[in-house]
Formats: C-alpha cells, structure tokens, sequence
C-alpha cells in the first residue's frame, strides 16, 4: 500500500489558510442559496473537512477549487439529508464566474461590484439601493420610482445583468 | 430574500445590506484543534488518522520490521522482544482500526438520523466529525450536531426502562453500546409521499373558499353581513398575523391607501415584508409552542421544558418559512438537551421531553390532537364508545415512542431525549407493547399507526428507527393536512371547521367537508407553506366581513354548532395578543424598529401567572383570562395595565406632550386602544369631562384608562 506524503509536504498553516480563503467559499456558498448563517457553518466544516487529511498547497487557485469541490458536496450531501432541493439554474456559469476569480484577491470583487454600480443609470442604481440596503420591498420601490411591480422588477433584473456582465468582464480583462 | 441572480444578489447583499461574513480564522482554528486533541485522545496519545492512514500505518511497519531484524548480531530474547512487539502491533492495529469503524460508523448514523433544517452543522456520511462514542470524557468539540453517546456504559439490555422516573429528576444519561452504533444505517420503511405541486394561483383559491362558503349560505338560506370597515379589518389582520393591536401609525398608512387591493397590499405587508419578520416569527412560535406544550408548558420552574429555546427554535423555522412537514418531522424525531450549554443541544427535543416519562402515554395523545387533529387518550383504557378508536390504535401509535427515553446528559447536567434499543427478550428483537383490556386481560402491540400501517416489530434502533418512520407516516397522512388547515381556520375565525379543533372524525362531522378537503389538498401541495395558507384565509370573503350580526344570519350560531362565517366571529383576545397589545401601547419602540417586540421572559412570567396546569393526566390548563374576576382584577390592577396606562407609557406620554388638540388628542387615544374613531356621542361626553376637569393631562390619563379597559378594547371584533 502506498504511504501517503503526508511527510514530504510542509505543515500547513491553519490561520492563514482560512483567512487567505475563508471568503472566496463563503460567497461560493451564497451563491448556491445558502443563508449567511449557513454558508458561515459549511465554510468551517469545508475547512476542518479538508484539514483532516494531509494537505499540500500548490497554487492559491488550486487550493480555492479543491475548497470549492468540498464545500458543494458538503452542501449537496445537506441538502439530500434535509430533503431539500435547491434549484439553480446555470451551474455551470456559477461555476466559471468563481474560476475567473480565483486569481484575485477576495476584496477585488466588490471593488469591481462598486465601479460597476456607479455604471448604471441611477433609478436602476437608486431602486437597486432600495432594495438591499433599505430592504424595501418590490411594490415600496414602485411606489417610489412611480412605476409598475413589474416595471421594478425588471429594472432590477437588467440591473444586475447588466453588473454580472461588467464584472465578468473586468475579471476577464484586467490585470 | 430569494435570490434572482445568484451571484450577483448575495454580492449586493454584502455589499450594500450589510450582509458580510464575520472573521471566522479564530473559529476554525479553535475547532480544528479540538478535534485534533479529541482524536489523539481517543487513540492513546496517538493522532487519530483517517483508517487508510492506519491501514498503511500498519503496512508500512510490517514491511520496515523485516528490515530491522536483518542484522545477526540480534540475541534471541531480543529477537522474542521483536516478535511480541510486532504481535502488539498488529493486535492494536487491528483494535484501533475496529475501533475506528465503530466509531464512525456511530457518528454517521447520528448525522443521519439528527439531520433537519435549522440544527447546526451535518456529519458528512463519511465520518467527518468527531466520533461521539468513547471521545466525550476528554475535550469538547465544536460540533453543534447533537450527539448522544458517551463513553463505555451497560449494553441496552441491561438498562433499566425509566418507568416512573421522576422528569425533573431524571438518571444519568445512559450510555450506548458501541456495538449498536454500528449497525445504526437505519433503513427507512416509509418513503415521503410524492404530491402534485401547486398548480392553483392564490386568487382561485380564495374563490374557490368564498364560493364554498357562500353555497352553505345558500343552502342555509342565510346572508352575510356587509364587509368590515377599513378599521375593523387592519385591527384584527394585526392581532390575528402579529399578535398585537396596529399602532396609530399603520392604522392611518392603511386607511389612506388609495389602491383598489388594499387588504391584500396589508396582509403581504406582514406575511413576506422583512419589516414584519421577526414579530411575525414571535408571535407564531409562541402560538405553536402552545399547541406542542400547552400555554402553562414550561413556565414553572420546576417544568422539564426549556420554553425560551423552544420557542427560539420556532421562532427560526417561522422566520424560515420552514414547510410545516419537516418542522413536525423535526419535532418528533429529535434527539438530544433541551437546554443550550452541552454540544447536543436541541431545542426541538423541548416538544416530547415533558410527554415521554410514564411509557410515553402522553406523547401519544399529544401527537395525535397536534398533528393529527384527533382526540385517541380515551382508548387508553377502553375502546372508545362513539369515535371508533380501539386500544389496540393508541398502544400501536404508543409503541413508536418507546425507542425513546428521557435522561440526563453526563456533561451539562441537562435534560435530553435519546433513541434506544427497545426489546423485551433476550431471544427476540421485536420490543412489543402490552396493555391490559377492561376484562383484564392482557393484550400485545406492535408499532401501528391509526390508519392500519405496520412496520416491522424490531425494537432495535439499528434496524427500526420508530419514531423516523412515525413522523413519515403522519405527515404522508391525508389527516394531517386537514388538521392544520382546521387549526389555521380556527385561529383565524375563532371556530373551526370542528369543535373543538382536535376532536376531528366520523362522530363530529366537518362543517364544510369539501372546502376542508380541498384547502388541505391545496396546502399539501404548496409544501405545507403555512404563510400561503394564513394568506388564503386571511383574503376571503369570511375573513373581510363584519362581526356585526343582521336578522338574515341569526342560523349562524357556532355556539350551537352551526358554523356558517357569514359574520366575523368577534371573540376576547388571547392572552398573548393582549400581553403584546399593551405591551406595545407602554414601551416606545427602538429607532429604526416599527414595533416592539416584548422580551420573552417579561412574557413568560405574565402569562405565567394567567396559565397554569391542572396536574391532570390529560395535561389540561386552566386560564385566568376567562371574564371573571381575576381577569377583572387583573385589567383593572394589574401591572402590565399599570404600565400601559402610566404618565410616561409611550402611547400616553406622546399625546399628552403634543400640540394636538384637546379633539384630535381623543381621536389619537381611540386609534391607539380601539382602533377606531370616536362616535359623537362619545366626543360630546368625553369634552364634558375634560371641561370639568383643570388637569388635562390627568383627565386624559382618565379616559385612556378607560378605554384600556373597556370591553371593545380586549375584544377581536
């Protein structure tokens, strides 16, 4: 049987391990419909899952796939455990906006989040604001913008289309 | 929030919302450590190590041993030195890797049995937690995932039943022989029943629940009453949704709503605005603690169940919309402490921890009037005269609760429920129930639920997980369904479909069968989404009427069993509508929040002195609140009402400090306790008083006194 190289690798260091890539796997889970609260339970137990076993650190964006594939199967093994099903759509596109990431540094992205916001026209800007800063609720930000529910739906939704595709493309284009 | 785009929107959340995630480096470290220590403990000293590890561990010194005993220089007693030590080797091997397998195999049964939203952190299948037999005695780990086994211990069969056990006194908790951990990968015999999903929109089923009931009118020859005012209607959709009067405020921005679905834009407001949510969340997780544990459940100090942690555990699920299924497969299958403070805490443990001692007699009947909506503690003793429940049902339903056992978890001290093997033979695993017939003779019975399903008779918890399979068959059940539509529509209208609400079946008709059947269909297939059914309820025709009575509806007389809702039904608050109601009218709310939300201790203790249980063995409650005396005394004197009616209350303390004047003033005072407008007839008399008196601050305090204590005031109209 062949010995793991648990010797020949360095002893990771746990600290800095979960505070280089605690938050890459935190968003990760968010974005497949975790609550904060539980994205903070699974980041941990992605963690300590993969810390059980020896554990070799080649590259940050290996490391961050490698905590990306534990973290969705710990979920996915929840999940089948609650009975639960999650519907996200675009899998895959999920999976390769966190790909494009995993060269930068977690703060970058909400960076580009808050250059892309200032590119939007400010009703989109104002009713997005309202939305999660405010938490008001749909029907609220019609009433304030003087448009249907479905006009501020849709507001919104090319809003954030409009966000994803600017910070897929900052993420793609610059260094 | 649902999450459209689901990058972007958890982005924005943390962006904008504030919705960041805490340093949590200081957390993992902590608990990578713990189970670091708490492994190599477990292994004398020895870091635990995943069994391939041990494997190749083990493969790794037999094929270095050789090696060493190359050199010819080696004497024989070393040489026997050598073997025995590669004797123990290979024995401690094989003994740890055993031991291992135990071990893991336990901690995946627990994972897998324990698993429900909202309960802290899984255990992967593959044993990613530490294991928790046999790894207690040294460090605590982190897991939040209840666990109950402890250190070596007497096998199950030489436990002794805790019959009689005293609950507030209850045994050390026992310990689980690993040997039954192993075999803990339960199959499970009841599969979830697959549903159509929903296909109705909310609109055709509130027409179809108005048109039921106005065929019954028709048939009766009865007409309803005209709909409420504007008032009428924001004040009971408060108490009925929040548990509270609305304030001044909410009352004047509904009022002066121009859109044509008002009551709709109201009740979406509560039910899915984030302003409401965590006084949404309270008052429903109290509402339901009352059903699960009484209202007098917890409240004394000597009480088993952790109130506090119950209804935070329910306040969660509400806030969660939790569908209302796995909620009660939650309730009853739970495993663990009541109280926080040990890693095994469960609040949902809080349900069934008063109802278990005494062979779980009280469980059964519980279970059933919660859940199912029908009343089986009489075929105890005796088949049931009129309702056609035998003995042989409650002791069938009654032995799916004897896995369970009440004990005291060796670290914290505190109570908490566990599964054990339940087999009354050394020769047979099947833990069967006897009970003795009024002839008295004695009689057997195996795990059956009410509608005639068995499963199989072992007692062993690694073969049967009874109260798994239990949970699956009731929520499965048509009944249950109905149930707690019944139980929703009286909380809404004061009568439900039966009365009472938990005595349902052939001998006690429905008195609208058909809408009955098709709203529980209908909430079935919408997952069991309480807030969608409060949101049909509360949308209807019924709902919307006026409490007055008109000639053409003197037939409706619920009193005398004959429900027809062409009236809102006005009825005294319940307590805890009025302990909000006041509440709220004494404290000021905190900035930025639209209403306060009581501490719940402050409603514990007052409602505690309201409730109290009759120490019967059918667990019944008496209540203060019943129109006499006490409740006189205690509106008139009683403290809350001393609070709500003092100088500084908030209500009374903002108007009385205002430039309104003396009219509007009145008005606002009304508003605040009646939800309505004073009559003429009533300014005319109230500017009479305030004429004869100098102190106008004094008369008002006067007048809202009485208002408060007015029987408009406490009544759900």
């Amino acid at each position: 049987m062949k010995d793991l190289p648990q010797h020949d690798s360095p002893a990771v260091d746990v600290a800095q391990l979960v505070a280089q890539h605690q938050l890459s796997v935190w968003r990760y889970l968010r974005s497949w419909g975790c609550s904060p609260q539980e994205a903070e339970d699974l980041t941990q137990e992605t963690f300590l899952k993969v810390l059980e076993k020896p554990f070799e650190q080649l590259t940050d964006a290996a490391t961050r796939g490698y905590l990306r594939t534990v973290a969705r199967n710990l979920l996915i093994d929840r999940r089948r455990k609650e009975g639960r099903q999650t519907n996200i759509q675009a899998v895959e596109n999920i999976e390769q906006f966190w790909v494009a990431t995993d060269d930068r540094k977690p703060d970058e992205l909400l960076e580009f989040l808050t250059e892309c916001l200032d590119g939007l026209t400010e009703r989109a800007r104002l009713a997005l604001r309202m939305r999660f800063q405010d938490r008001k609720s749909r029907s609220e930000i019609a009433d304030a913008l003087e448009i249907g529910d479905h006009g501020a739906k849709n507001l919104m939704q090319r809003a954030k289309q409009q966000l994803r595709e600017c910070i897929e493309f900052k993420l793609n284009n610059e260094s | 929030m649902n999450h459209e785009d689901p990058i972007i929107d958890p982005l924005l959340e943390e962006l904008l919302g504030q919705q960041q995630m805490p340093d949590l480096t200081a957390r993992i470290v902590k608990a990578h450590q713990q189970r670091q220590g708490s492994a190599s403990s477990a292994v004398n000293g020895q870091a635990k190590a995943p069994l391939s590890m041990v494997a190749a561990a083990a493969a790794q010194s037999s094929s270095e041993n050789p090696t060493a005993e190359v050199p010819s220089q080696k004497t024989s007693s070393a040489k026997r030195r050598m073997q025995r030590q590669r004797l123990v080797t290979a024995i401690g091997s094989l003994a740890l890797s055993l031991c291992l397998l135990v071990v893991l195999s336990g901690v995946a049964y627990i994972g897998y049995q324990q698993l429900m939203p909202g309960q802290g952190t899984p255990l992967a299948a593959d044993g990613d937690k530490t294991p928790s037999a046999g790894a207690r005695d040294s460090d605590v780990n982190t897991d939040k995932q209840p666990q109950l086994a402890s250190s070596d211990g007497p096998k199950p069969s030489d436990v002794k039943p805790i019959e009689g056990m005293n609950p507030q006194m209850p045994d050390e908790i026992e310990s689980i022989d690993p040997t039954a951990l192993v075999e803990k990968t339960v199959p499970r015999f009841v599969q979830p029943r697959s549903r159509d999903s929903l296909e109705l929109s909310d609109d055709q089923i509130v027409g179809q629940i108005d048109e039921a009931i106005a065929t019954a009118w028709k048939a009766e020859n009865v007409k309803p009453s005209p709909a409420a005012t504007d008032h009428e209607f924001v004040r009971r959709t408060y108490l009925q949704l929040l548990g509270r009067i609305p304030t001044v405020d909410e009352i004047e921005h509904f009022v002066g709503q121009r859109r044509e679905n008002k009551r709709e834009w109201l009740v979406d407001q509560i039910l899915s605005g984030d302003k409401y949510e965590a006084e949404f969340a309270s008052f429903w997780s109290a509402r339901f603690a009352n059903i699960l544990v009484g209202r007098a459940g917890g409240m004394s100090a000597d009480s088993p169940i952790d109130r506090s942690a119950l209804e935070g555990y329910l306040a969660k699920q509400f806030e969660n919309n939790t569908p209302y299924n796995l909620l009660v497969q939650d309730l009853l299958t739970a495993t663990g402490t009541t109280s926080p403070g040990s890693e095994n805490f469960n609040p949902a443990t809080n349900f069934l921890v008063s109802m278990i001692d005494g062979d779980a007699k009280l469980a059964t009947a519980k279970t059933c009037t919660a859940f199912l909506g029908q009343q089986l503690q009489c075929a105890e003793c005796h088949n049931h005269p009129t309702t056609g429940w035998s003995q042989q049902q409650f002791w069938g339903l009654n032995a799916f609760f004897r896995q369970t056992k009440l004990a005291k978890d060796r670290q914290s001290g505190q109570l908490a429920i566990l599964d054990e093997d339940f087999t009354k033979s050394r020769d047979s695993d099947s833990g069967e129930v006897y009970y003795e017939q009024p002839n008295g003779l004695l009689k057997v019975a195996y795990p059956q639920f009410v509608d005639g399903t068995t499963i199989p008779r072992s007692g062993k918890v690694s073969e049967v997980d009874r109260r798994q399979e239990l949970a699956q068959l009731i929520v499965n059940s048509d009944q249950f369904p109905k149930a707690t539509v019944n139980r929703m529509w009286q909380h809404f209208f004061g009568v439900g479909f039966t009365q009472p609400v938990d005595d349902m079946g052939p001998h006690n008709p429905a008195s609208h069968p058909e809408l009955l059947d098709q709203l529980s269909e209908h909430f079935a297939e919408s997952n069991f989404d309480l807030r969608r059914l409060m949101r049909w309820i509360t949308l209807s025709q019924p709902y919307g009427l006026s409490s007055r009575q008109i000639d053409e509806n003197l037939a409706d007389n619920p009193d005398a069993g004959q429900q027809l809702f062409a009236r809102y039904y006005s009825r005294q608050m319940e307590a805890e509508q009025l302990f909000h109601s006041l509440q709220m009218l004494a404290k000021s709310s905190p900035e930025g929040q639209n209403a306060i939300i009581a501490s719940v201790d402050d409603r514990h203790s007052w409602l505690g002195q309201v409730n109290q249980k009759m120490g019967d063995d059918e667990d019944s409650e008496t209540s203060a609140l019943d129109g006499g005396i006490t409740q006189s005394l205690l509106m008139m004197n009683g403290g809350l009402m001393k609070q709500a009616t003092d100088a500084q209350a908030a209500v009374l303390k903002k108007v009385t400090a205002s430039k309104m004047s003396s009219h509007d003033k009145v008005e606002h005072l009304f508003l605040a306790a009646l939800s309505r407008r004073p009559s003429k007839q009533e300014l005319s008399a109230i500017s009479e008083i305030l004429k004869t008196r100098n102190n106008e601050a004094a008369a008002l305090q006067d007048i809202w006194w009485a208002l408060l204590n007015s029987n408009e005031f406490i009544l759900d109209h």
